[in-house]
């Protein structure tokens, strides 16, 4: 039989062509496709960008303002297609139909992973919230203010129109006072509250520079929780010193528990110690909602 | 040091606000108080045997220290101030506190009482305002704390003594407080048990905040409040002192102070001033009285003169900037650019992967301006993964390797077509045609010669 061995066109076409698809079922090294795909996830939520490509004008964020915006993904896909260039050969055709195929393989977990990195440092992997869907458009906002510098630990909160609650796959300070957030979601509200553990004790004033506190429930009863506020009759705050306003904090207390006990805020053999002092002297926490309207072009 | 477990009897009594967002403790006790310890082991070992009698005692003696806070405060264990520092406000009916991160803090060592209390504060906050006035914080070593380096009619800590690793030359900041001042305003020993408690917050409120230099921020926290209301109208100050085995010092102890003192020294740990004035810097006032017009990161249009250009508007309208461009063939232009903060939605359309940034350079002949946006980010992109050598690397031996593994897989195939033999990556390529393509070949060889 006269059968020569002169494949080898053959050979390189179909190794080309194999190349080119990269189908593999399953990656030799999946650990390193893992490594590959968190390094991109993190530059997918903007980490390691500098702020003046951000912003690039300070007309667009002055003192004392708020802007909201949605995420270019066009310019988050370039920017991840630069990164992945690297090993890239553009020779000719190039390994494009090659490289299009492999990312293909990490596109979607890509997306997933930039959205679910926050949620998995905060609660750990096994939490719901670490293993949700990436969305595909994401929206945020800038806060330029005092407020972030005054109150770095102050909460934010993001809905949508359906009013379901955004998850924030970035939130941080680049300068201290700026907020920089952004959500797996279309914003359509903003809320900021005051922080919760930092909630100070205040009194109202009242008659003749004294002060007065109202009370809150402390053992809850039908209809009204631990914490809210009673009818009852506000308790007038002992002074020590009254020139140099100096609160009495023991005599304070004690009136405090008295008025609980008559008023049947809380019940009379219950323990009193600091910290049912400090739910009864704590003041509200402030909270400001953003509404955001106006349908995109 | 065993773990600290949340008994009952350590933290006290703790209230939870209505949707759990927050819960108070009165109090976290640390397993083990600030100081030096000494553990002595003895083990007696005795044998009655008539011709081995031995009574013998063995003693092993180990000392150490628990160091804590004393002196100073490192500033990443603050968590907040209230008021904000510098902060100008309607603060004259709050009392101001602070926030710490270790949430043992105020209770790690003690004021000495002589009632055995165990769980009272040593840490206390002293507000001043300007009538008083505001005491300066001297800088000055653990030797003007002793009784050798205080001048005559000052006293300071009783029995102060040196912990393991304290040195005179320690540097130590400290206010000289006025006796009868001191007398006025310190908290007594039993207001000193109201004014610090401690709160824990959820895991969903951690998720609110923002964060920290990828630090974890922590969910527990103690509290020290001061005792006293600032003055509206004037600047007040407020200083967290220490007050280390101080209680025969403090008002209400029954103690009086030694004769012929007219101040007291006070080392301090950490010390702010706000403003108390019918400004309204108020959380809420900021954020009412912020701009929001225009809601969208742009430019504001301002023509230099009264003519409009429309294109012009419109580029900083939908987000972008105007810069300067140099270009590579020594052109000189000026191009447009925008981030990937948009104040609109934008369809998806750039196709990748691209071969290079050029091929992204946006070209409008109306106005012969380029759009260099995609083409910024792009080589942003690629600068950053070149600038993490780990990461380049690894990319670059992960392509190689899938382009190898294809390669190969395709060999096998090819292979196994030519000889008739199905391949497997398993065993190695060569026994595979051996067994399944030569030898058979070659035993048809051998039969037949037989």
């Amino acid at each position: 039989m006269k059968k020569r061995w002169s494949t080898s066109d053959e050979w390189i076409a179909g190794a080309r062509a194999a190349v080119d698809a990269a189908a593999l079922d399953e990656s030799a090294d999946a650990s390193a496709e893992q490594r590959i795909t968190d390094w991109l996830a993190r530059l997918r939520n903007l980490h390691g960008v500098p702020f003046t490509t951000l912003i690039p004008d300070v007309r667009m964020l002055p003192q004392e303002s708020i802007r909201v915006f949605r995420i270019d993904e066009n310019w988050i896909d370039c920017l991840i297609d630069g990164a992945y260039s690297i090993g890239r050969s553009t020779t000719g055709n190039g390994d494009l139909a090659r490289e299009a195929a492999m990312f293909g393989r990490i596109r979607i977990p890509l997306r997933n992973r930039a959205a679910t990195a926050r949620p998995r440092r905060i609660f750990g992997a096994e939490h719901a919230r670490a293993n949700a869907e990436g969305s595909q458009t994401r929206s945020g906002f800038l806060l330029r203010s005092g407020v972030v510098s005054g109150w770095p630990s102050m909460e934010v909160r993001a809905f949508d129109a359906s009013g379901r609650e955004l998850e924030p796959v970035r939130l941080d300070r680049p300068a201290q006072d700026v907020l920089f957030g952004v959500f797996n979601g279309e914003l359509a509200k903003l809320s900021f509250s005051e922080p919760a553990e930092t909630l100070h004790f205040g009194f109202e004033p009242s008659a003749n520079d004294a002060f007065r506190k109202r009370l809150k429930w402390i053992t809850p009863q039908p209809g009204h929780p631990a914490g809210s506020m009673m009818d009852a009759p506000a308790v007038a705050v002992p002074m020590r010193d009254s020139a140099r306003r100096v609160i009495d904090a023991n005599a304070l207390a004690q009136a405090i528990h008295q008025s609980l006990v008559n008023t049947g805020g809380m019940a009379p053999g219950a323990q009193y110690s600091g910290a049912e002092l400090a739910l009864e002297l704590v003041q509200g926490v402030q909270q400001v909602d953003f509404p955001i309207e106006g349908a995109p072009r | 040091m065993p773990p600290l477990e949340r008994k009952r009897s350590e933290i006290g009594r703790s209230i939870r606000s209505d949707d759990g967002e927050i819960t108070f403790y009165e109090h976290f006790r640390a397993p083990l108080l600030s100081g030096n310890y000494d553990v002595t082991v003895r083990q007696a070992v005795s044998s009655d045997d008539n011709k081995n009698a031995f009574d013998e005692t063995f003693e092993h003696r180990v000392t150490f220290a628990v160091q804590g806070v004393r002196f100073s405060l490192a500033p990443e264990a603050v968590q907040s101030q209230f008021p904000p520092p510098d902060a100008q406000g309607e603060f004259s009916n709050v009392l101001s506190h602070m926030v710490f991160h270790p949430r043992t803090l105020p209770w790690q060592r003690t004021v000495g009482s002589s009632s055995g209390e165990q769980a009272t504060p040593w840490l206390a906050l002293l507000t001043f305002d300007v009538d008083d006035p505001i005491p300066i914080v001297r800088p000055g070593t653990l030797a003007d704390l002793l009784p050798g380096g205080l001048p005559p009619g000052m006293i300071s800590y009783p029995n102060l003594a040196l912990e393991y690793g304290e040195s005179p030359t320690d540097p130590v900041l400290f206010i000289d407080v006025p006796a009868t001042l001191f007398t006025a305003i310190a908290p007594s020993e039993r207001d000193l048990r109201w004014l610090a408690h401690a709160r824990v917050i959820s895991l969903e409120t951690v998720a609110r905040k923002s964060d920290r230099d990828d630090l974890a921020t922590p969910t527990e926290f103690s509290v020290v409040v001061s005792n006293r209301l600032p003055k509206p109208g004037n600047r007040t100050a407020s200083f967290l002192v220490s007050l280390e085995s101080m209680a025969p010092y403090l008002p209400g102890s029954g103690v009086p102070l030694p004769p012929g003192t007219h101040a007291i020294r006070l080392a301090v740990l950490a010390f702010w001033e706000f403003g108390v004035v019918p400004l309204q810097e108020t959380f809420r006032e900021y954020l009412i009285e912020l701009d929001r017009v225009p809601g969208t990161p742009q430019i504001p249009y301002q023509p230099a003169d009264e003519s409009r250009v429309a294109h012009v508007e419109n580029a900083l309208a939908m987000g972008y900037t105007a810069f300067d461009h140099f270009t590579r063939q020594g052109a000189s232009t000026v191009s447009w650019y925008r981030g990937p903060l948009l104040p609109f939605a934008n369809p998806i359309d750039v196709e990748v992967p691209i071969s290079s940034s050029d091929a992204l350079t946006h070209y409008d002949p109306a106005t012969a301006m380029f759009d260099m946006s995609l083409g910024v980010a792009w080589q942003l992109g690629q600068l950053l993964a070149l600038a993490d050598k780990d990461f380049a690397a690894l990319l670059y031996e992960w392509k190689r390797t899938q382009t190898r593994e294809a390669v190969l897989a395709f060999e096998r195939a090819f292979l196994g077509r030519q000889f008739g033999v199905e391949l497997n990556a398993q065993t190695r390529l060569h026994l595979q045609l051996m067994t399944g393509a030569i030898r058979p070949v070659l035993s048809a060889f051998t039969k037949g010669n037989r």
